[in-house]
């Protein structure tokens, strides 16, 4: 019966080691690969604190093994009481806080590096190339004009588009984040960006995604009841793609309805 | 511990039953509910065997709906023994879209487990349907699960997935349409009350930004890219990120809705509703020299045997006009290209603003013109009475602002051919007057103008101003026509083209 209750307590956090250890590759749980380079960075303090957590719970979980191993035992020794023990006190006060100094110091420079206005990219800095209005219960984008800057004032010739963010790949970019109504919460999970959207602030969120492809777009601030449905996608287009696409959403928001043969013949006369 | 573990067992059972949502159901218009009680359970089942419900959904051919579903007939005319195969032909483009839909790449054809349901539309079978479990592309032969005795003739019809694409829309429509828009389409969905505006009820046919000519409906595009890009400036939201067959099935489903509310209405208002409310029959049967009940009741029953025909002819008549709205040339095709947008054409443009638009969008376009605190006639009211509150109102009897052209924020798109459309063709469900008589130059200024409204800069203000003073004193300068000339601020000036 000893060994039972001993065995027990020692199975589960065995099985939750293991689980752990054999879930990224199972893709079980785990975010999957960050697209970006901040997101990568972001991933390894992840897996850091993880590690830390993991090194405590299976020194937690044999000491406990340990602890019911011995009181367990038919000796009749006298059980030894800590309760006050100062010196006990001291260890389990310092260590944890060594541990969590080590990581407030050891993730300052990713953070910083993500939300510090001297740290931002420059490039991207300069010429933000969104703004990104987040509404109940869709993403309103506003690009500027080509070869113009974006102003926080709408221009006359801004682009509009909805529910689709069109960015270069391979390189940082930055977009103006606002709400137009309630909070909300602008979450591309696959970047590992989240910033809330807050009524009455423009706020500039860089990022970038290494690679061309789709992204999804979620909100992550429970925004009303149709929060649910408030998706939208980032694509990223390799650099000419992506100048070709803005031109072509010029195109389309400057369309006359009439039809390009006709416009020829109009230029003729 | 056993009683916990029931206990744990059967609350989450006990909830489903609970709280599951109300079914689902296609409601009456309060004017058809308003109708003496046998002439309304007569609509009623007319409703229900030309719409059925929202779980037994019939598809009326005579619609120009897209209700899915690949249409063959058979080949053969073999009528003896039983068989448990079928000759058939598709035309071609049924032919494609089946293909696609279930071949392979080596063109081996594969079906759900369950099979296709292929129902008859007409011979010994007509209306049953039968499940189908293979095709075979050379000999073109549908595989049955069972033999069925007798084969139909040559030449019967039949529809494999019959309302597929409407079925699909339901769905979709349920699950992203109905919070707001209802179940019925009347835009008193369970969030309806929240919003302002309100959401659009389909049933009358009516759609505000449309491409089509003024009387003319809204075609399916008009209707994917309301459903794409949503309606900044209200509640509507974009679904940009459905599918193409997603989009295209909850496009069906809305003009279907659409078309079963318009129907109910123009039975209800142009044949039923004059005679045959309670109030009307209460009068016929109450005033001096009144009827007696039984000429009621023979009336009644007279009008109740006309019903079908009623929605035959009137459906005929709602089918041709939706059919005509997806034809090339219902589309508004500007006669000339947009004019620059320049400093001139903005003055000219401002000018028609003033004529035309300014009694209700206001002189500088705020949307605060006179027309928003005068009391207007109620065209719905049979009496001609007002409107209990001031201000313009929509076909649906609600309030309608001009929009408050400063902010920029255009709902039916900012396209300069979206502001095209409304001016040329109006917004027939609100007040927005159509101006298609006006000389397509002088729409682009406007266009031009308004579209320049937000971002007036001095030196814009200081060339309107010159052009106003311009006008007032040539308007000093040659004395009034017999008809008067046009005050350049002042009342309404009504075109022929312009409703009232």
């Amino acid at each position: 019966m000893r060994l039972f209750w001993v065995g027990f307590f020692i199975f589960w956090p065995a099985v939750a080691v293991i689980a752990c250890y054999i879930a990224p590759g199972m893709n079980w749980w785990f975010p999957g690969e960050a697209g970006s380079p901040i997101g990568r960075q972001i991933d390894d303090l992840f897996y850091m604190i993880l590690w830390i957590v993991t090194a405590v719970f299976i020194a937690v979980q044999a000491v406990m093994g340990y602890v019911l191993w011995r009181a367990s035992a038919t000796d009749n020794k006298r059980a030894f009481f800590s309760h006050g023990n100062h010196h006990l006190e001291v260890i389990w006060t310092i260590v944890p806080a060594g541990i969590l100094l080590f990581i407030a110091l050891y993730q300052m420079d990713v953070w910083a590096h993500y939300r510090i206005q001297s740290q931002y990219p420059t490039e991207a800095a300069k010429a933000p190339i969104a703004e990104v209005t987040a509404r109940q219960f869709e993403w309103r984008i506003r690009y500027p004009q080509p070869d113009t800057k974006l102003e926080i004032k709408p221009q006359k010739h801004d682009l509009y588009a909805v529910n689709e963010l069109f960015v270069p790949a391979g390189r940082p970019v930055m977009i103006y984040l606002r709400t137009e109504d309630v909070q909300h919460s602008f979450f591309i999970p696959r970047l590992r960006i989240k910033q809330d959207a807050v009524p009455g602030q423009v706020i500039p969120v860089w990022f970038e995604a290494t690679k061309p492809g789709e992204y999804e777009l979620l909100c992550a601030e429970l925004c009303g009841w149709g929060h649910y449905k408030m998706k939208a996608r980032v694509i990223a287009l390799p650099e000419e793609e992506y100048y070709a696409m803005i031109e072509k959403l010029e195109q389309a928001q400057s369309f006359d309805g009439v039809p390009a043969e006709a416009d020829d013949s109009n230029a003729d006369e | 511990m056993r009683h916990l573990a029931v206990l744990l067992l059967t609350l989450p059972l006990a909830g489903c039953g609970a709280f599951s949502p109300p079914e689902a159901e296609f409601v009456l218009r309060a004017q058809t509910e308003e109708l003496d009680s046998k002439v309304r359970t007569a609509v009623a089942k007319e409703m229900d065997e030309t719409f059925g419900t929202p779980h037994a959904l019939v598809a009326w051919l005579k619609l120009p709906v897209d209700y899915g579903g690949y249409a063959g007939v058979t080949r053969t005319s073999k009528l003896a023994g039983k068989i448990k195969s079928l000759s058939v032909r598709f035309e071609d483009d049924q032919l494609a879209k089946f293909t696609e839909a279930f071949a392979d790449k080596s063109g081996n054809y594969s079906f759900p487990d369950a099979g296709l349901q292929l129902t008859w539309l007409s011979g010994p079978l007509s209306g049953t349907a039968i499940p189908v479990i293979g095709y075979n592309p050379e000999k073109r032969e549908l595989a049955l699960d069972e033999a069925i005795e007798p084969h139909p003739p040559a030449d019967t019809p039949f529809v494999l997935q019959a309302g597929e694409t409407l079925k699909y829309g339901r769905r979709l429509y349920m699950t992203h349409c109905m919070h707001c828009h209802g179940a019925s389409g009347d835009g008193a969905g369970p969030t309806a009350k929240y919003l302002n505006p309100l959401p659009r009820d389909y049933r009358l046919g009516q759609f505000k930004f449309k491409s089509t000519r003024t009387d003319q409906k809204t075609s399916r595009e008009d209707l994917k890219r309301i459903i794409l890009n949503g309606i900044p400036g209200t509640y509507m939201p974009s679904f940009l990120l459905l599918k193409e067959d997603e989009s295209h099935a909850i496009v069906e489903y809305i003009r279907w809705l659409g078309m079963r509310g318009e129907l109910e209405n123009s039975v209800v208002i142009n044949e039923l509703r004059l005679d045959f409310s309670k109030d009307a029959i209460k009068q016929r049967s109450s005033e001096e020299g009144s009827e007696t009940s039984d000429e009621i009741n023979e009336s009644v029953s007279e009008v109740i045997g006309q019903l079908p025909e009623f929605f035959d002819s009137y459906g005929d008549d709602m089918a041709e006009l939706w059919a005509a709205a997806d034809e090339e040339d219902s589309l508004i095709v500007p006669a000339v290209a947009r004019i620059e947008d320049s400093l001139e054409s903005r003055v000219r443009g401002r000018r028609f603003f003033l004529e035309k638009c300014a009694t209700c969008h206001g002189h500088t376009g705020r949307g605060d013109g006179q027309m928003t605190i005068d009391f207007q006639k109620n065209t719905e009211d049979p009496a001609g009475g007002l409107y209990p509150i001031p201000g313009l109102h929509d076909i649906w009897g609600h309030q309608v602002k001009p929009r408050n052209l400063m902010q920029g924020v255009f709902r039916g798109g900012r396209r300069p051919i979206d502001l095209y459309y409304r001016l040329y063709g109006g917004i027939t469900a609100s007040k927005m007057p159509a101006f298609n008589t006006a000389e397509p130059e002088l729409l682009w200024d406007t266009v031009n103008y308004v579209l320049h409204i937000p971002y007036e800069t001095p030196a814009d203000k200081a060339a309107y101003k010159t052009e106003d003073d311009k006008y007032e004193a040539e308007l000093k300068a040659a004395p009034p026509t017999a008809e008067g000339a046009t005050p350049p601020t002042g009342e309404a000036t009504t075109t022929g083209n312009e409703t009232p």
